[in-house]
Formats: structure tokens, C-alpha cells, sequence
């Protein structure tokens, strides 16, 4: 189990360490996610909807679209000069392999999000002091579901034709439930509803992220081996 | 007589016997009391879901048994099933809505049976969309194969969802066009109505209001 988190954290710091330097992949996803945010703004009729019936929504369409572009990145990385390979026959366990890749995926979209959130509250002006920690209880939960379903189809599609295309065909359909429940749980907390109306879409939440990254863990080394 | 000889008259005897069976049902059975031809449309719909959900099944289960057995046949096999549910899914979601207009008022609602049934559509063709960008045989074997026995795992957290109660939407087992006959059963008998059941009544559009379809009874 040491060896485990071990080696997978190893994994998830090359990619994190390379994310930083770089930093190219980061800055695009965090302008892509100020830019859906803008269109989303003018996407709509301000006098006809107001900025709070629509703003659940609007932020899960915008961490949707960024967690598919972090993890379009993810393996991609991978391919050049074969590092992949490199990977596949150093002695790290399938199982760290994933874990490690989650846990860099999870740190690139939640940077995002960081960035994302603050801005949100900016343009369209929600309240989200008061609910702040249970927010974030949301968006960690979901952002989990995401990335567990997400890295197990990224490591899938690297090596298919159109992978930058075939990833979203793929995953947005296991997106729909935690999307859903993230959204109810979102537009809850922002209208101010009790917390007691919120905990059953966090358990829900909880309960795919258990199960996701559950599965993910044992189908990952079919996905990957040659 | 060759193995292709005797396929087509399967098939051509098979094809016989279902027209024998559509002239029947459409033909020779009477017409529902509450909503009239529109009901006829079971005939079609409720097998072609069965068919839809048991070719998914299919493809699931050689999905997860190829990932252990590496079978070439179970792939195949897999691939068969997905191509017959992908047809089938097509059929439930054309004829779910021809039945919904005049029974709901409405052509589509997002009810959670409807988008399960939807997803599973998605799901189908981007599995015949993976297939095909897959050049090497062994590897499309295997990412077909990772595909639905995730499908598996998202099923049980659908069943989560229904398990979860209170906050959770309740997915009801009866198909869409059942469950309006079973509430058209129920109309008159009010006592005897199960909670969480669509009430027809509110079911119904009132003309110049918008159609909803949130209120359940209780």
C-alpha cells in the first residue's frame, strides 16, 4: 500500500513538476476557462434570465469543458520520444500508474478550478460566501468523478486515431451523472437552501467517485498493455 | 444445404412469423380504452427496449469475460450485440417520442428512464466509434472491451441514485409507454394509486399553460 502511493506520487510529480515549467498547458486551460465564462455571459439575454437561475449551470458546462481539455493532455504527454513505454516498462505497478495520473490530473483541473471559481463569482455575481466550504465539498467530489472516468478513457484513446476528438465522444456520456448531481447540489447551495437538501447529491457524489475509481483501478491495466 | 443456405431460410421463415405477428397485433386486438390507437405503438417499442437492453447486457458480459478469457470470438460477439443494440436503441428512441406527442403532449421529457435510454444510444455509438479508430485488432479488442464493463459500473450507480431516496430522482422499471397504460389503469382507483406515480392528471396539458411534467402524486 506504501509502495503504492509511493510510486504513485513519484508518477503525479513528474507530471505536476513538467505541468509547472511549462506551464503552456495550464495557461490555456485557465484563459479556455475565462473565455467560456465570457461567452457564457454573452450567451444569454440579461434582462430575460437572471445571472442566478443560469449559474450552476454555466459553471459545470465550464469545468466540464476544462477537465476535458486537462485530460486530452494527460497522455498525450506521454507519447513523445515513447516515455510512455519508458513508463509502461519501468517497475512501477499498473496500478501506481493510474493512481499517479489521477492524482497529476486532479492537481492540473484543480488549479483551474482555483483560478475558474473566483471568476465566476466575478462575472456573474453570485453569492457563494456564505456557502463557500460546501462548494467546495461539490466541486472536489465532482472534479474526482471526472478525473477517475477521464484518465482511464485518456490512457485509451492516446493511442486511437482522433484521440482529441474520440475523448469527448467517450467520456461526456459518464459525465451526465455526476454532472447532474453536482448541478442539483450547486443550484441548492446557491439559493440558499438548508445543508440537509444538499448531503443526498454529495453521497451520491462520493458514491461514483468510490465506484469510479474503483473500476478505473482494475480496468487501467487492460488499457494499457501491449 | 450449406450453413448459408439454411441461415437464410431461418431468417426468411423468422421474417414470415413477425409479419404474421404484426397483422395480429395490430390487426386483431382491440383498442386501448384510454389511449386509443396511439398504444400500438407498444408493439414495436417495449421489444425493440427489451432487445436494446439485452444486446447491452450481451455486449457487458462478453466485454468482461474477453478482458479474462482473450477470446476472439467473445469480441466478435460483443461487436454482433452492439451493432443489433445500436439498431434496437434507434427504434425505442424514434418510437418513444411518436407515442409520447399524443399521450404526454410532448415529444421528449428529460425523465430519468428517457436520458438512461439516450445515454445508452451515446454509449453504443461511441463504441462502434472507438472500433473504428482502433487499427490493431488485439487492442481493439481490449479497449472494446473496457468500454462496456464501465457501462456495468455506471448501471449500478444508476440503481444508487434510485436506491438514494429522498434527494435522489426516482428511476422507475416500467418502460415509458407501460407506464402510462398502468397510470391510465390507476386513473379512476385513486386509493389504490402507488406514490411517486405520475399522476395523468397532471400529466395532462391545459391548454395555454406550458407543459410540466414535475408534479408527482403522493
Amino acid at each position: 500500500m506504501r509502495e503504492l502511493l509511493g510510486q504513485a506520487w513519484t508518477v503525479a510529480r513528474k507530471d505536476l513538476v513538467l505541468e509547472f515549467r511549462t506551464r503552456t498547458a495550464l495557461l490555456s486551460a485557465v484563459v479556455f476557462t475565462a473565455l467560456v465564462l465570457t461567452v457564457f455571459n454573452f450567451g444569454r439575454d440579461p434582462t430575460a434570465v437572471a445571472a442566478i437561475d443560469l449559474a450552476p449551470s454555466i459553471l459545470w458546462v465550464t469545468f466540464t469543458f476544462a477537465a476535458m481539455l486537462a485530460l486530452n493532455r494527460a497522455f498525450q504527454l506521454e507519447l513523445e520520444n515513447g516515455a510512455l513505454e519508458g513508463l509502461l516498462v519501468s517497475p512501477l505497478s499498473r496500478h501506481s500508474l493510474y493512481l499517479g495520473k489521477l492524482l497529476a490530473n486532479l492537481g492540473f483541473v484543480g488549479v483551474v478550478e482555483a483560478v475558474g471559481l473566483p471568476l465566476f463569482v466575478l462575472f456573474f455575481n453570485v453569492p457563494v460566501a456564505p456557502v463557500l466550504l460546501p462548494l467546495i465539498a461539490v466541486i472536489a467530489l465532482a472534479t474526482v468523478g471526472f478525473v477517475s472516468v477521464g484518465t482511464l478513457f485518456s490512457a485509451m484513446v492516446v493511442r486511437t486515431r482522433f484521440a482529441e476528438l474520440m475523448l469527448p465522444v467517450l467520456l461526456l456520456p459518464f459525465l451526465l451523472l455526476p454532472l447532474t448531481y453536482a448541478v442539483q447540489a450547486t443550484a441548492r447551495l446557491l439559493a440558499g437552501r438548508p445543508l440537509s437538501e444538499v448531503s443526498g447529491w454529495l453521497k451520491l457524489l462520493a458514491a461514483y467517485d468510490l465506484v469510479f475509481v474503483a473500476v478505473a483501478l482494475l480496468l487501467f491495466p487492460h488499457t494499457v498493455d501491449e | 444445404m450449406s450453413l448459408a443456405q439454411k441461415g437464410r431460410r431461418v431468417v426468411l421463415a423468422g421474417l414470415v412469423l413477425l409479419g404474421g405477428v404484426y397483422v395480429r397485433a395490430l390487426a386483431f386486438t382491440p383498442v386501448e380504452r384510454f389511449q386509443g390507437p396511439a398504444q400500438k405503438i407498444f408493439y414495436l417499442h417495449v421489444p425493440a427496449a427489451v432487445t436494446t437492453e439485452l444486446a447491452v447486457i450481451l455486449v457487458g458480459l462478453a466485454g468482461v469475460f474477453f478482458l479474462f478469457l482473450k477470446d476472439p470470438r467473445l469480441d466478435r460477439f460483443a461487436e454482433a450485440s452492439a451493432e443489433v443494440g445500436t439498431v434496437f436503441a434507434a427504434i425505442v428512441l424514434t418510437t418513444g417520442p411518436i407515442w409520447g406527442k399524443p399521450i404526454w403532449g410532448t415529444w421528449w421529457t428529460w425523465d430519468a428512464r428517457l436520458t438512461s435510454t439516450l445515454f445508452l444510444f451515446f454509449l453504443l455509438i461511441g463504441y462502434h466509434v472507438l472500433r473504428s479508430a482502433v487499427t490493431d485488432a488485439g487492442l481493439r479488442a481490449r479497449y472494446a472491451a473496457v468500454l462496456p464493463a464501465h457501462r456495468a459500473a455506471t448501471r449500478q450507480a444508476r440503481r444508487a441514485s434510485r436506491d438514494a431516496g429522498d434527494a435522489a430522482p426516482v428511476v422507475r422499471r416500467v418502460p415509458g409507454p407501460l407506464r402510462g397504460l398502468r397510470d391510465a389503469a390507476l386513473r379512476d382507483r385513486p386509493a389504490a394509486r402507488p406514490s411517486g406515480v405520475p399522476c395523468l392528471r397532471a400529466l395532462r396539458r391545459t391548454p395555454g399553460t406550458s407543459w410540466r411534467r414535475t408534479s408527482w402524486c403522493r
